[in-house]
């Protein structure tokens, strides 16, 4: 029989000094208490950016209340908990999904889950709305795989940012446990009714639920064929099946909760009111916990989105001339034999986690002590934000949903007349390569934007697979997004002079062996440029000829506006102080893919980011302007002759 | 006194019938009229404590949809733009949180998820008034709230908060204008003061903060068809910034928020596309998206950058912030953008909340037909 929380405390102290006295040894042996530590939060309805700013309690003027929430930032508190303890365990209680922003509810509110995956939850609850799509869309969430829409894989599923490839969708890494929620046609829980972690031995049970009413508050689509079954019941015929297993450390994670009330200011760490109702009555939360089985040692509650922290740490915070005056009041909800079981919740949409210790007698394997604290997801903690710079990752997936939201996405930025692949031929030349290089010199040919007259793409730039349609249908409506794919660097352009002695040397450094080169890098030219280069002739001798042809390539199809100049004839400059302005990106302007000639260039001006310069260019191309055609003579396409 | 509601207020549990319930707690209820007060009168900053007073004595629609709207009118559209989304799932069979989720999903620029919204709260209420006007107001472009739309507690618009006295009723709604100079200037189109000067004129932000104005000489602007007006005190600019440096490049991403045809205050509609390249030889640049004279123009990080001149494609045109106000221009940033080089429009929105306005003039003749 277990002994009150005061009581327990008291044997947690005489064990600690027993466990002082003898030594580090002995408090390491088996026999000595250890704690774990439960990380847990609830209703996080899809907030993976900010819901706004939330006060400790209603003491604080709202000007100072502190931003909080946000997916990094609840990945950061809880590696910072995880760090301060390697037993632990991080808990859910339910709602992570549904009713939730577009940024998760687009896509299907995947990214919760995978978000949910990296910060590393172990069990949540399911709570009501995990059914608002229906047993089969959570069964999906749980498992894993792409979301089909009357039977096709639908454009928003399966965006994979946070996944482990893209176009996939992994699924939740964690367990969703739903005790109290029976399929009909098969008896059986949906999903597990509870989990099990063992700390050094020490077996630990979660059982998770949601509140019975749950059919009341769902669209009947989403809860059809299952049964909700009454909560304590639940638990309390769990409890010899969790015994039998050697278990006698159980937490119940319940989607159901309560509110604080009189007479204090709702302290996100008070019970004011011991969370009775309006009445007097009890709340629900004070229902199932009035009957729960002795076994039960922590209850992790919800659904209300209020916070709460029922046990030995509750603190009354009272208003007192405009200050806040904390006095402890340990409490807790008394359980089926009247002893104190603490109970907590974590408000909503990621404000809070609560930070509970929980000590363990390894050989008795019960719980001896429960110290939860609830704390603000504080987005101004400099550790904090810290932290996250160091690891971005969860940033990085919320930046990335976040761009997918907008509808410029999907927005139809040019047509194409045929497949644009960034393969390349023979000679080096690649259909979507030539066409980034004219849409680079368009944006950079107006004098004003630095008078360029040619234009090079390094090939390592244009990704895969180039301007194609998924379908290999065209005409196709090129979108935002599928040129961010092939241009997703953030790169600047930059136009520089060269003369054509350097302009040579740039297109001799393209052959791996020439000025450093390590290997074969055949640059992206634009339109007006044609030259060849021999495969056989040795390295920083292969160029043969090259032609410069002035051509506009701001208006579609481009127009000739000059005479051709020969550049280099049988390997010879002709007039090796001529100049011409030329137009790299950031990254090849200062060296990058072994293109050290450039940095030798002068009188540089930096211009547009690569994808703008694109979405310029192909605003040319839109419909119901023709689409672009490399095919057509205008074009200039090929570019680059291989010879022998 | 907020503290000794709070601590007189007792708690309910959630999901019970939230009329009823919310009928229980008298104290509650007082907390929700003070909110509402303080709401109508402009005073978010204390809408927004109580609303959340209320929100934490019982988990209910009402409560929320007053937070929702505290949050708009202190300028915070994506924390009322997410926790509607949360008020229109959880709250189904409340009417109020679908359309409003709805209109704040329109107006920021996601249309076809507005529409998907209203489809679903119809769904659920089919016969909800308040569903069945926004429904026709959502297909203006942009909507405008009207009647029942501008009723407590269907408002789909900010309350009236007027800084230098209130706007008269004769006043009319004149043209789009963009907030300058650290608030203390606006931008409009010259054809909007003409055929002849107001006697009287008013601008008004998303926010519904309206203060009067006067016309400054300034004949380089008047070159480029704009005009300069000088507001009587300053309106807030927030966290939003106005950049004088070089024009975004053609081919960014760049948004636009515009008012309707109404008197009334109203939240703006933005609209997005890309930025085009030089429109002719003068200095306006071409516009791949809709828009209205006189609206702001912000660039891909939510930053004003411009006045629209020309309306719709392909004649839209604007002009960027550092022709219209000759101010010596900056280079542009080449600053790497991450990811897809996008940002959700609600930050682009939240941004542009404080800088688009409404003019309104009060005619010379007072009347004049």
């Amino acid at each position: 029989m277990k002994t009150s929380l005061l009581a327990l405390g008291r044997t947690l102290l005489a064990a600690t000094i027993a466990s002082a006295f003898a030594g580090a040894a002995l408090a390491q042996s088996s026999t000595a208490p250890i704690t774990i530590k439960i990380i847990g939060f609830n209703d996080f309805h899809g907030n993976l950016q900010s819901p706004g700013t939330f006060g400790q309690n209603t003491i604080v003027p709202a000007a100072q209340r502190p931003a909080v929430g946000g997916a990094e930032y609840i990945a950061a508190y809880v590696a910072r908990l995880k760090a301060q303890n390697p037993l632990n365990v991080v808990v859910g209680g339910g709602d992570f999904i549904g009713a939730s922003p577009l940024i998760s509810a687009l896509f299907f509110d995947e990214p919760t889950v995978e978000v949910m995956n990296h910060v590393g939850v172990d069990f949540t609850s399911v709570g009501n709305h995990e059914f608002d799509k229906g047993s089969a869309e959570l069964k999906r969430l749980q498992n894993g795989g792409c979301k089909l829409t009357n039977g096709q894989p639908d454009p928003n599923s399966c965006r994979g940012i946070g996944s482990r490839a893209p176009g996939t969708f992994d699924g939740a890494q964690f367990k969703w446990l739903s005790a109290n929620v029976i399929e009909t046609a098969t008896g059986h829980t949906l999903l597990p009714a509870y989990g099990i972690k063992s700390f050094n031995g020490v077996k630990v049970a979660f059982i998770g639920m949601t509140l019975k009413g749950t059919p009341g508050i769902v669209t009947p689509t989403g809860v059809a064929g299952l049964q909700f079954q009454d909560e304590a019941d639940t638990v309390n015929a769990l409890v010899p099946r969790l015994r039998a297993q050697g278990i006698e450390a159980i937490v119940v994670l319940v989607h159901q909760g309560g509110f604080q009330s009189s007479p204090n200011v709702g302290d996100i760490n008070g019970c004011d009111g011991n969370l009775l109702n309006s009445d007097g009555s009890k709340s629900d939360i004070e229902n199932i916990v009035n009957r729960l089985d002795d076994a039960v040692d922590l209850v992790v509650s919800a659904h209300t989105h209020a916070a709460y922290n029922c046990s030995a740490n509750t603190v009354d915070v009272k208003n007192v001339g405009g200050k806040a005056q904390s006095t402890p009041r340990p409490t807790g909800i008394a359980n089926k034999v009247g002893r104190l079981i603490p109970v907590t919740s974590a408000s909503a949409f990621g404000r809070i986690v609560t930070d509970i210790d929980v000590t363990l007698d390894p050989k008795t394997r019960n719980v001896i002590a429960v110290s939860p604290t609830n704390r603000l997801v504080d987005r101004t903690d400099p550790a904090i934000n810290q932290a996250i710079a160091t690891d971005p990752t969860v940033r990085n997936i919320v930046q990335g949903y976040n761009a997918l939201v907008s509808p410029l996405a999907n927005a139809v930025v040019g047509t194409i007349a045929r497949a644009l692949p960034s393969t390349a031929g023979a000679a080096g030349e690649e259909p979507a390569g030539s066409l980034i290089a004219d849409a680079q010199l368009a944006a950079t040919q107006p004098a004003s934007l630095g008078g360029a007259q040619i234009a090079f793409m390094n090939a390592g730039g244009v990704r895969s697979p180039g301007f194609v349609s998924a379908a290999s249908t065209y005409p196709y409506a090129l979108t935002y997004g599928n040129a961010f794919t092939v241009q997703p660097f953030g790169n600047s352009l930059v136009t520089m002079t060269l003369t054509a002695t350097q302009l040579k040397a740039l297109l001799e450094q393209q052959f791996s062996g020439c000025a450093g080169q390590t290997a074969n890098r055949v640059m992206q030219a634009s339109n007006g440029l044609k030259y060849s280069w021999s495969a056989a002739a040795p390295a920083c001798s292969k160029i043969v000829d090259v032609t410069f042809t002035p051509t506009d390539v701001t208006v579609a199809p481009p127009v000739v506006t000059g005479a051709p100049e020969i550049v280099v004839s049988n390997g010879v400059v002709q007039n090796p102080g001529h100049t011409f302005r030329v137009t790299v990106n950031n990254f090849m302007a200062t060296g990058g893919d072994g293109f050290t000639t450039l940095i030798g260039g002068v009188n540089s001006l930096g211009g547009a980011q690569d994808i703008d310069a694109l979405v310029a260019y192909l605003a040319n191309y839109k419909a119901p302007a023709a689409a672009y055609d490399p095919t057509l003579p205008a074009m200039g396409i090929p570019r680059v002759t291989l010879l022998p | 006194m907020a503290a000794a509601l709070v601590g007189a207020c007792i708690a309910v549990h959630a999901h019970d019938d939230d009329a009823a319930a919310a009928a229980r707690i008298p104290q509650r209820a007082a907390l929700l009229a003070r909110a509402q007060a303080e709401l109508e009168r402009g005073d978010a900053t204390q809408a927004l404590d109580d609303f959340e007073r209320a929100a934490m004595m019982l988990h209910a629609a009402d409560a929320e949809l007053g937070l929702i709207r505290a949050a708009m009118q202190d300028g915070q559209y994506r924390r009322a733009l997410a926790f509607c989304a949360h008020t229109a799932g959880e709250h189904t069979d409340d009417a109020d949180g679908g359309a409003l989720y709805a209109w704040l999903l329109r107006v920021g620029g996601q249309a076809s998820q507005s529409d998907r919204v209203l489809a679903d709260a119809r769904a659920h209420t089919p016969d909800a008034p308040v569903t069945r006007a926004a429904g026709a107001a959502l297909a203006l472009d942009p909507p405008v709230a009207t009647g029942l739309l501008l009723t407590s507690p269907h408002r789909m618009a900010p309350w009236p908060s007027a800084t230098g006295g209130p706007v008269p009723p004769a006043a009319r709604f004149a043209s789009n204008a963009v907030l300058v100079d650290d608030g203390r200037a606006a931008l409009v189109p010259l054809a909007a003061l003409a055929p002849e000067s107001p006697a009287r004129l008013w601008v008004r932000n998303g926010l519904g903060q309206a203060v009067e104005a006067s016309r400054a000489d300034d004949a380089a602007l008047a070159a480029r068809g704009l005009a300069r007006l000088r507001l009587h005190a300053a309106l807030p600019v927030g966290a939003s910034r106005e950049s004088a440096g070089r024009a975004p490049f053609a081919g960014s991403p760049g948004y636009s928020l515009r008012f309707g045809d109404t008197r009334e205050p109203a939240w703006p509609m933005l609209t997005q596309g890309f930025l085009g390249g030089l429109a002719g030889a003068g200095a306006a640049r071409r516009v791949g998206f809709d828009s209205a004279p006189g609206a702001p123009v912000l660039d891909a990080g939510g930053a004003l950058v411009g006045i629209t001149l020309g309306t719709t494609r392909p004649q839209a045109a604007w002009l960027p912030l550092s022709d219209a106000t000759s101010a010596p221009a900056a280079p542009a940033s080449t600053a790497a953008r991450a990811g897809l080089a996008l940002v959700a429009p609600d930050e682009i929105y939240e941004a542009g909340l404080r800088r688009a306005l409404q003019v309104l003039v009060e005619p010379r003749r007072a009347s004049r037909q």
